[in-house]
């Protein structure tokens, strides 16, 4: 596979009137075409800042970001965003929050409205998308949000621990689920988490940072042997263990 | 619906029914000690009137013509100023929202005119702009706007970052971001922020009408303290009352109505 992405060489510091923070340094990889890739690291270690300059929302202080669309196309690749919460805005119903997207590009009309249905229909919200947030649960409003970023086309999708708000019994099956859209939809994901076990079951590959300020320590391809194609099962591949281990001992090292 | 249900539901409509009962027992006996200590000479009633003193004065203006044409005046005005205040208000709080450096450079501004007591200002307006309607009008601005701005702003800024990143996840710019976030998220702030303007506004209306003017409320009570028909002044504050209830209900409807 082609890397869709490339990061060169990623620096970046937050400055504060106290003094400068280092957070990412000489960070380089790549993101390949319809790959799920997970960014694991110890907290604070500048991940979610990585996931801003992919996005274009911070710039890097050095370093490139280049690109290679698989259709050619010389624009930046769209990209989809998903935040820690799901931020539903509580004064709209599910459909006006999930044809947000659509309102501030200016190409929501009767077309695209349909497609949102349609999403809403086949991930199971329909009956709520009159509905406001505040009557829904917490893995359904987070299945929400996912749509409203889907509703743009993205080719990438960034994932901020958008599963960490979360109680652990809804956690795994809301990975669960919104790993099975992800992969139903093709879409190209880089997933920042710190939790081992999620980046283990949903990703293909899997970037370890260090402690601030955040360079590559490793990259880890991921292969389990699963009896069905759902993360869940993914929890019982035989390989499971023997990642796990490794991504431990590499994020504990020079303690 | 259970049984407990329909006892609880019932104990919440006999609390409230007790409420309003209480509410205007209170009224009500005020008014009767009022009207009884007057008649049994325990108060002087050329200086502490009474009820039955203010219903005959209220009809005998009524009568004359000019009591509602004095209601009608401080009305307009009140509601005038109020108006004004409200939309700048918001429209200067938003363009100290888009520009950070005009909100840095004017703050301490906006802390001065809003602690300075604004019938200090009262005067001044008079020799400025004359006994008019403008005056009456502005006087009822200068006490409200500031305090408005100051609260609208700082609703304003105090949106939540993530829901601001959302937008921009999404591609959107920070007219998006007021559009969709900011506004939406602020009409409650916006509508209690009203409520206090409207008090306020009738505050400087009377101030001004004190000051400058031959017709409203506030000319009524003057006038009436310096003739010493202390009914008339009692009686413009009981209508003064019963007009600032009826501007806070209307907008406490408004309120309802809005928040989410």
């Amino acid at each position: 596979m082609k890397p869709l992405l490339k990061l060169s060489h990623i620096s970046y510091s937050y400055h504060t009137p106290y003094g400068e923070i280092p957070s990412l340094k000489d960070v380089s990889f790549d993101i390949k075409n319809d790959e799920f890739l997970a960014i694991v690291g110890p907290s604070g270690c500048g991940k979610s800042t990585l996931l801003n300059i992919i996005a274009g929302l911070t710039q890097p202080e050095k370093g490139s970001i280049q690109f290679e669309n698989p259709d050619g196309s010389l624009n930046y690749p769209t990209i989809g965003y998903m935040l820690q919460r799901d931020e539903l805005l509580p004064w709209r119903s599910i459909m006006e929050n999930v044809t947000l997207g659509l309102e501030i590009h200016h190409t929501l009309n009767k077309q695209t409205k349909k497609e949102a249905l349609l999403l809403l229909r086949k991930y199971g919200l329909d009956s709520f998308k009159d509905a406001k947030p505040g009557e829904l649960s917490g893995g359904m409003r987070q299945r929400a949000a996912l749509i409203r970023t889907l509703m743009l086309y993205p080719k990438v999708l960034l994932l901020d621990e958008p599963f960490s708000a979360l109680d652990y019994q809804t956690r795994l099956s809301v990975a669960d689920d919104i790993g099975h859209i992800i992969k139903k939809e093709r879409k190209t994901a880089v997933l920042v988490t710190h939790d081992l076990s999620e980046a283990i079951t949903l990703a293909d590959r899997i970037v370890v940072l260090g402690r601030r300020p955040a360079t590559v320590k490793r990259i880890m391809e991921i292969h389990l042997t699963k009896e069905e194609d759902i993360p869940l099962s993914a929890r019982n591949a035989k390989e499971f263990p023997l990642y796990f281990n490794e991504l431990w001992k590499e994020l504990n090292q020079n303690e | 619906m259970s049984e407990e249900q329909k006892q609880y539901l019932d104990r919440i409509l006999r609390y409230q029914k007790g409420i309003r009962f209480f509410r205007l027992l209170l009224l009500i006996g005020f008014l009767v000690f009022w009207e009884a200590a007057a008649r049994m000479e325990l108060i002087n009633v050329f200086f502490f009137s009474s009820p039955c003193r203010m219903l005959k004065t209220f009809v005998s203006l009524l009568n004359s013509g000019s009591l509602l044409m004095h209601i009608g005046c401080t009305l307009a005005e009140t509601l005038i100023s109020f108006t004004l205040v409200t939309v700048l208000s918001l429209l200067i709080a938003i363009w100290l929202w888009y520009c950070r450096t005009a909100s840095d450079v004017s703050e301490p501004f906006w802390v001065i005119l809003n602690s300075l007591p604004k019938s200090a200002l009262a005067p001044l307006l008079i020799v400025w702009l004359g006994t008019g309607m403008k005056t009456i009008i502005i006087a009822g601005m200068s006490v409200a706007i500031f305090g408005s701005i100051i609260n609208i702003y700082t609703g304003l800024k105090q949106v939540d970052e993530d829901m601001v990143k959302l937008i921009y996840t999404l591609n959107g710019t920070k007219r998006d971001v007021l559009m969709k976030v900011v506004l939406p998220k602020n009409i409650p702030n916006v509508i209690s922020n009203m409520k206090v303007n409207i008090g306020l506004s009738l505050v400087g209306v009377i101030i001004g009408e004190f000051l400058a003017a031959r017709r409203g409320l506030g000319y009524l009570i003057i006038y009436g303290s310096q003739v010493f028909k202390l009914d008339m002044v009692l009686m413009s504050i009981m209508l003064l009352s019963l007009i600032a209830i009826l501007l806070y209900g209307i907008i406490h409807l408004l309120e309802k109505k809005y928040t989410y």
